[in-house]
């Protein structure tokens, strides 16, 4: 195994947990996640030694993935499978702090990719306006517009359900 | 609700453990390498075209005469984006060769695979060639391998595997299809399994979306979603069709009811009226029990219509004995099943 490749595998250890995690937050499934992981890193290597020479190398794999992610909704491939994790239909309702989990996913779920990207590097990543924008190859203006409809959206969510907890209390 | 607030949500969603990580760095590695050599190989390609091209356009006008064309047969391509799961009422596997003395074919398209098996004369099986879903199956490390030929010719070989002790005549063949994504092709009996194993790998062709049609119809069942379908058709008429149901659709982990209409009666066992090449009822890898009172078959004149609920161990099965006797006489055969043109879609509900 040469150098290049050690350093690839070390690269590759040191990333894959926050990767993984950014990837499910994308798409909210753990075996998509991985699929997306494993097709962004296989685009890592192909551009090792850039990705070697970045100044933040989570950063680099991250923007592949994020680029991976919206490559495969553009041809559709989201649309094809059927996804496997969604959580089962529960008879009883859920703990607060679960259900607010669930709000959140599934409001993230509704939104656009590319809304969903942005909400994702803007406030779980904590990149700034002019990184993600970079990131996802628009301006910072798009960012901006973007992150205001996605948190529109959560913000509505979230209300809803908390209407709908006082309701039942 | 502030960045702050938003940020903390969003950490709240992966904040639990993750399930353990299907990435593994080597095989990253192992893709990455494949697909930086075909991508020189698709540089040296499109180059040679652009000069075969050339040379094409200079000789036309001395290469025109009236024979016909022979056709051309299209080499086999590693798939780039395979499907996940697929659809249990669709078929997206064919093979584009077959060895002699095929006399029937079993066909079944489950939610995790598609598989086509190859019978010889008395219905034994040959050969059995599948496609899985992305991510589905690793072969059997257990298992001493060998590499085997380059199935897409990208230099990447294929695994051929022998259990311990096994004749030298049987084994699997595996190799990637796509990414992520396995296909074996399972030699039951041959003089030269690794060469029969290799010539249909070649030969499978991935890109058919064929609509599954059944010899019979069947009302659905409540709750109960379809996870499998498999026919066989074979010479003089002989026939199978098989459903499997289960609660959610996908794999059959838990209990499941099997209905299914055959009149191949050397195929018929006791409890199970049409069993593929294996042994399918036990193939979630758990001892599932069917229930004494609950092996419900209707014979007719010729053909035996069954509805068989399977359950695991500690659970029930999903369907009650009484529901799977009332299905039993649910069940319509078309007619003439022996003849697939006769058989139908849809055929649930």
């Amino acid at each position: 195994m040469s150098a290049d490749d050690e350093a690839y595998l070390e690269y590759v250890d040191r990333v894959l947990p926050s990767l993984r995690r950014v990837a499910f937050l994308l798409c909210q499934d753990w075996h998509r996640a991985d699929d997306l992981v494993q097709g962004a890193l296989e685009r890592v290597y192909l551009h090792w030694a850039k990705a070697a020479a970045a100044r933040e190398p989570i950063a680099y794999a991250r923007t592949v993935l994020v680029r991976v992610f919206l490559g495969e909704q553009r041809t559709a491939w989201s649309r094809r499978v059927v996804l496997l994790d969604r959580p089962p239909e529960s008879a009883t309702a859920a703990p607060p702090d679960v259900a607010e989990r669930l709000v959140v996913r599934d409001a993230l779920r509704d939104l656009p990719a590319r809304q969903r990207a942005v909400l994702v590097l803007r406030f779980y990543c904590d990149l700034s306006v002019e990184q993600t924008a970079e990131t996802l190859h628009c301006s910072p203006g798009t960012v901006k517009s973007q992150a205001a409809r996605g948190l529109a959206k959560l913000r509505e969510a979230l209300t809803e359900n908390d209407a709908a907890a006082a309701a039942r209390s | 609700m502030d960045d702050y607030q938003v940020g903390r949500l969003l950490h709240t969603l992966v904040a639990d453990e993750p399930p353990p990580s299907r990435v593994d760095p080597q095989r990253v590695l192992a893709g990455a390498k494949r697909r930086r050599r075909r991508r020189r190989v698709s540089v040296l390609t499109a180059g040679a075209f652009v000069v075969a091209l050339g040379a094409v356009l200079a000789l036309l006008p001395t290469l025109r005469n009236d024979e016909p064309t022979p056709v051309a047969i299209a080499p086999a391509e590693f798939n780039l984006s395979p499907k996940h799961v697929f659809d249990p009422t669709r078929f997206a596997l064919e093979l584009d060769w077959r060895p002699d003395g095929v006399v029937a074919e079993e066909h079944e398209s489950a939610v995790t695979y598609q598989r086509i098996t190859l019978l010889t004369k008395g219905l034994s099986p040959l050969a059995t060639i599948s496609i899985n879903g992305t991510g589905q199956v690793l072969p059997d490390e257990r298992w001493p391998s060998k590499n085997a030929a380059s199935i897409y010719d990208d230099g990447n070989p294929s695994h051929w595997l022998q259990p311990d002790g096994a004749s030298d005549r049987s084994g699997q063949l595996w190799w990637f299809w796509g990414p992520t994504a396995w296909a074996t092709v399972r030699i039951h009996d041959s003089s030269d399994p690794v060469d029969l194993a290799v010539r249909l790998a070649k030969a499978v062709r991935t890109a058919a979306n064929d609509p599954v049609r059944m010899p019979f119809t069947v009302p659905a069942f409540g709750g109960l979603k379809l996870a499998r379908a498999a026919t066989m058709s074979g010479p003089d008429g002989l026939y199978a069709g098989v459903l499997k149901f289960n609660s959610d659709g996908r794999w059959l982990g838990g209990s499941w009811v099997t209905v299914s209409a055959t009149n191949a009666p050397d195929a018929v066992r006791s409890s199970t009226p049409y069993v593929l090449a294996g042994d399918d009822e036990y193939d979630s890898g758990a001892a599932n029990s069917v229930p004494e009172d609950a092996a419900v078959a209707r014979p007719t004149k010729e053909d035996v219509v069954g509805v068989v609920p399977v359950a695991v161990p500690g659970s029930g099965p999903v369907i009650e004995p009484d529901a799977a006797r009332r299905a039993a006489s649910t069940v319509d055969l078309v007619d003439d099943p022996g003849d697939p043109k006769n058989w139908k879609r849809p055929f649930v509900g």
